[in-house]
């Protein structure tokens, strides 16, 4: 021990004799070893606490304490007590003394001192004490190495993070570390229970009991679970070891039970097998089929879907990569089990995705699946299986066929349909279009898909359009049509009707709109025409109504004029009827020889009869019907009829005005119907003489003038009467116009003469001016004179061979009337042959015969018989008894036509 | 027969006109008057008892003039009849010839016309007086 050997040896000296001392020193002081003296007992007691020596060498008599009483001290002190010390004495019978002290005393020396012996028994003691001195510090290096380790070892035990405890034999608890106090609940000083089956709960301890403690007594250890139990009654369950500490001779020393808390394995093996039960539980309850496989591709999970899908359950741990009886590509090539979605996915360890695969069940039928392998990785990202999830895809595909199909069909249906027919979105854009739609809207389909309904809808349409929009997109309104305008390709509007309905989706939002478009503009140019229709007749209507107002109108005053005329037509009558028998009175008296006065008188009254029977005439005229345009034939010698209406005219005039006339009698006859002309004067004059009611004197004339090419006579009533205001004059030939009271006039007057000349093919006209009078003049154009006038000193000849001869006097009167001569016979006729009018043919072929031979201008009228084989066309045959009507007609149409042939020939 | 005197038979209600007319006959040699009728209803009884050669027939009598006028010829077939009328009414005429008259006199007329016409009648002429002539016209039917 280098350190001991490098230590001083001390010895302590103790004389109280400073010489004795100073010997001691310079004998004993050499290298290794320290003299230290001491003078009295006391120092010496003193330096012994101070220092550890090896050897005292102490001097018997001293003053005070001697020798004995002071090792006795020393003896005392713990520190010394087994120091070595040498008495030093002059006295050998002390030596016996020293007996008592043997504790001490090592050794004596009797002075005088020899310097070698006691040199050499001071080496032997310090020898002593180094040795001792080594084997003390060696023992105290092992001992504190021991307690090092020692202590090492508890608190190790004390800081283990597991539960420790030493337990006797008798299965008292001696020792809990820090650990097993906390995870039982015990605090650093509170009490734990003494035995070790307290801290068990029953079960545990039981098994602790009958298994874990004999088990590690025999065989040293005992590994288990189980549970302990803390301060306040939880388990903690832990895995725990059991050792039992023996002595070599196998006496049971103690135990030491060890426990690790595996509460949160616990939980996370229930978590595990939770998460593995749920794990099983959704793959079992995937509506979907899915299975799992290993990493060999063995089948180690699959649920009730994929068994439906395969159509067979497979061995689980045997099948590998499908469940499916057999696997074909889409192209309908087999697939091996290897190159399946599944067995690449775990070889690759590789999501794959979208490869579709037809499998086979063992019925034979197929079903398209599309497959989502997924591998399994662990913590350490090694594949350890893969899941497969099969989705059924055929009934899809066949859905998904079906509504292809179903979208073709009803796309070549709305292709083809006589309606357009667009897709738009809820902001009204097009996005599809029918062929019709296009050609209703004149643009592509490409086109019309860059607009919107708006943008192609006429703008005083789209306010009330795009509100109705709006209303069916957000749900409020289910539907709309709307008659409307859009703007076509080349700029123009086109008519439709829109009907707009929502297209939604399953939870009932509007996703699109659909709208079927109707071209109406042919409807909407049929309505307009019938519009333009309606307002015709309407138009038409309101005329007619007028007209009938007028005809109303007209018949009451018709019926007036009717009663006038009855009463007009009574009087002219009864008049004539008596004026025949007064006349024939007076041409009685007249024969008589009578006085010059009485004469006088018969042709006075003569003359007033004259009067009274034109009176009569010119009332028969009035009174006539106007609607009969011939009730008195059809023209007018309007010198002769001057003569017939004058005396009736001038009754209508008021005394005071002077009617003037101015008709020459060299006039030809005019086309109007005598009462025409009668009742159209007589309106005229009768205007007139209200229009100078009231003045004292008035002019009135009627004035007929040939114009300058003969073929129209006018005849002008004018008076010097007020005149007519401008405004009056241009109402005055409207129907029911008057300046008159009602009940004096209907307001028809003009009308009439205006309808009146009219229809006899003339002009009526007046004109009129405040205080100028009024001019009404009528022209007429003059009735066609017979053409043949000029030959009229050579006339037509006709022979007539009627055996009845009432008939033959009357067809003679007919000709007469036509201004044609009877012939006696066929040799007076020469070229003036009109018309032989007979009634037995076949007596008188021959002069038939002969008739027509004279020429090819001259007819036959044959009465009854059948018609001859040639020239039949010149005969005309006509009933055997004739009425009058037809006789009359016949024959004025066969001179007619050789009137006019004659003309023609003429010219 | 020339030299007999044409017996006329007149059938009118109008007792003035019957008598004015005997009295004017009167100054006729070529005529008799062969009498007077007032009502239709005699009028054939007396036609043929009175061997008349012209009736002189008043369109304007009570009862249907036109039917008489076929009555008068189915009983006396040698009787002529003349309508007389008061009326120169165009389809009067026409109506009068379907019937089987042989003439229509208007009493507007002069007498001179009448006494003419009853002498044509006689005589075989059909006759329509100047005045209905004119109402009956050249271009009318």
């Amino acid at each position: 021990m280098p350190q001991s050997q490098l230590e001083t040896a001390k010895i302590l000296v103790v004389d109280d004799l400073q010489e004795k001392l100073l010997v001691y020193r310079s004998v004993l002081e050499e290298p290794g070893q320290e003299v230290i003296a001491a003078s009295s007992g006391d120092e010496a007691l003193r330096l012994v606490l101070r220092h550890d020596f090896a050897v005292i060498l102490l001097d018997v008599n001293m003053p005070g304490m001697d020798g004995f009483e002071t090792a006795e001290l020393i003896r005392g002190r713990k520190r010394c007590a087994h120091t070595p010390i040498i008495f030093v004495t002059a006295h050998a019978d002390e030596l016996h003394t020293l007996q008592g002290y043997t504790h001490g005393a090592v050794d004596f020396i009797l002075a005088p001192i020899i310097p070698d012996i006691l040199r050499t028994k001071i080496r032997v003691f310090v020898q002593l004490y180094r040795l001792h001195q080594q084997v003390r510090e060696q023992a105290a290096r092992q001992i504190a190495q021991a307690e090092h380790e020692q202590a090492h070892l508890n608190d190790l035990l004390e800081r283990a993070t597991e539960f420790v405890a030493r337990i006797d034999p008798q299965r008292y608890i001696t020792g809990v570390n820090r650990c097993g106090r906390l995870m039982l609940g015990y605090g650093e000083r509170e009490s734990m229970p003494p035995m070790l089956a307290d801290l068990y709960p029953p079960w545990a301890e039981a098994l602790i009991r009958d298994h874990g403690l004999p088990t590690a007594q025999r065989d040293g250890v005992w590994f288990g679970e189980a549970a302990l139990r803390t301060r306040d009654g939880r388990e903690v369950p832990v895995s725990q070891v059991i050792l039992s500490h023996s002595t070599p001779e196998g006496v049971l020393e103690h135990f030491s039970v060890v426990a690790r808390d595996i509460s949160d394995r616990r939980i996370a093996e229930q978590a595990l097998a939770e998460s593995e039960r749920k794990y099983r539980h959704v793959v079992q309850g995937l509506p979907a089929a899915a299975y799992t496989c290993d990493t060999k591709g063995r089948i180690t999970l699959f649920n009730a879907a994929a068994a439906e899908l395969w159509g067979r359950e497979p061995a689980l741990g045997q099948d590998s990569w499908c469940g499916s009886w057999r696997m074909y590509r889409m192209d309908g090539s087999p697939m091996e089990l290897e190159e399946s979605p599944m067995a690449i996915a775990i070889r690759e360890g590789r999501s794959v995705r979208g490869e579709e695969i037809i499998i086979e069940r063992p019925d034979g039928s197929r079903r398209s699946v599309l497959p989502y392998p997924e591998p399994f990785r662990n913590s350490l990202g090694s594949v350890t299986g893969a899941v497969n999830m099969l989705v059924d895809i055929t009934d899809r595909k066949a859905a998904e066929r079906a509504l292809r199909e179903s979208e073709g069909r009803l796309r070549a249906m709305l292709g083809q349909a006589a309606v357009g027919i667009g897709l738009l979105d809820c902001a009204g854009r097009f996005l599809e279009v029918n062929g019709r739609l296009s050609q209703i809207m004149g643009r592509s389909a490409e086109d019309l898909c860059k607009h919107s309904c708006g943008s192609l809808t006429h703008p005083d349409d789209w306010a009330v359009n795009s509100a109705l929009i709006d209303e069916v997109v957000s749900g409020e309104r289910a539907e709309f049509a709307i008659e409307k305008r859009y703007v076509r390709g080349d700029g123009t509007f086109v008519w439709v009707n829109a009907a707009i309905s929502p297209l939604l989706d399953d939870l009932g939002n509007v996703r699109r709109l659909i709208v079927v478009v109707e071209d109406i503009s042919a409807r909407r140019s049929a309505e307009e025409e019938l519009q333009r229709h309606r307002e015709h007749l309407e138009q038409l209507v309101r005329d007619r109504t007028a007209e009938l107002e007028s005809s109303l109108e007209r018949l009451r005053l018709a019926d007036r004029l009717a009663s006038v005329g009855t009463l007009a037509a009574g009087l002219g009558h009864d008049m004539g009827n008596l004026l025949l028998p007064v006349r024939m009175r007076l041409e009685a008296l007249g024969r008589m020889p009578l006085p010059a006065e009485a004469l006088e008188d018969v042709g006075a009254i003569a003359d007033a009869c004259e009067y009274l029977k034109r009176l009569s005439q010119g009332l028969r005229l009035f009174a006539l019907n106007p609607e009969d345009q011939r009730a008195a034939g059809d023209h007018t010698h309007l010198h002769s009829w001057w003569a017939d209406v004058s005396p009736f005219l001038r009754n209508a005039l008021q005394r005071g005005v002077e009617l003037r006339h101015a008709l020459p009698e060299n006039l030809p006859p005019i086309s109007i119907a005598p009462h025409l002309l009668t009742q159209a004067v007589y309106n005229l004059v009768q205007n007139a003489g209200d229009a100078m009611k009231g003045r004292a004197r008035g002019n009135l004339e009627i004035v007929a003038s040939l114009s300058a090419d003969g073929r129209c006579v006018s005849l002008v009533v004018s008076d010097d009467g007020p005149g007519m205001s401008e405004n009056v004059l241009k109402r005055c030939m409207e129907p029911f116009f008057t300046t008159k009271t009602r009940g004096i006039s209907t307001g028809l007057g003009l009308a009439l003469v205006h309808g009146a000349v009219r229809k006899a093919g003339g002009s009526f006209d007046i004109q009129s001016g405040p205080g100028t009078g009024t001019i009404c003049r009528m022209d007429f154009p003059v009735c066609s004179t017979p053409p043949g006038e000029a030959l009229r000193a050579e006339p037509l000849l006709a022979l007539v061979h009627l055996a009845e001869p009432r008939m033959r006097a009357f067809v003679e009167s007919v000709l007469r009337s036509l201004e044609v001569e009877v012939a006696p016979d066929m040799t007076s006729i020469g070229t003036r042959g009109a018309v032989l009018v007979l009634d037995r043919p076949g007596v008188r072929a021959m002069e038939v015969s002969e008739f027509l031979a004279l020429s090819s201008l001259n007819r036959i009228v044959q009465f009854g018989g059948n018609p001859p084989h040639i020239d039949a066309e010149r005969v005309i045959v006509i009933d055997a008894a004739p009425s009058a009507a037809t006789v009359r007609e016949v024959l004025r149409a066969v001179v007619s036509a050789r009137h006019a042939d004659m003309q023609e020939s003429s010219i | 027969m020339s030299s007999q005197p044409i017996r006329v038979l007149f059938v009118d209600d109008n007792r003035l006109m019957a008598q004015a007319l005997e009295r004017r006959l009167g100054f006729e040699t070529s005529m008799q008057y062969a009498g007077w009728v007032e009502s239709a209803a005699d009028a054939v009884r007396v036609a043929q008892e009175s061997r008349a050669d012209v009736v002189m027939l008043d369109v304007d009598m009570p009862g249907d003039s036109f039917d008489l006028v076929r009555q008068l010829n189915e009983a006396a077939p040698r009787v002529k009849v003349v309508m007389f009328s008061g009326y120169s009414r165009a389809e009067y005429v026409d109506h009068a010839v379907d019937v089987g008259a042989w003439g229509y006199i208007s009493k507007n007329e002069s007498i001179d016309v009448i006494i003419d016409a009853i002498c044509r009648v006689a005589a075989g002429e059909f006759v329509l007086s100047p005045d209905v002539e004119s109402a009956r016209g050249p271009g009318s039917g």
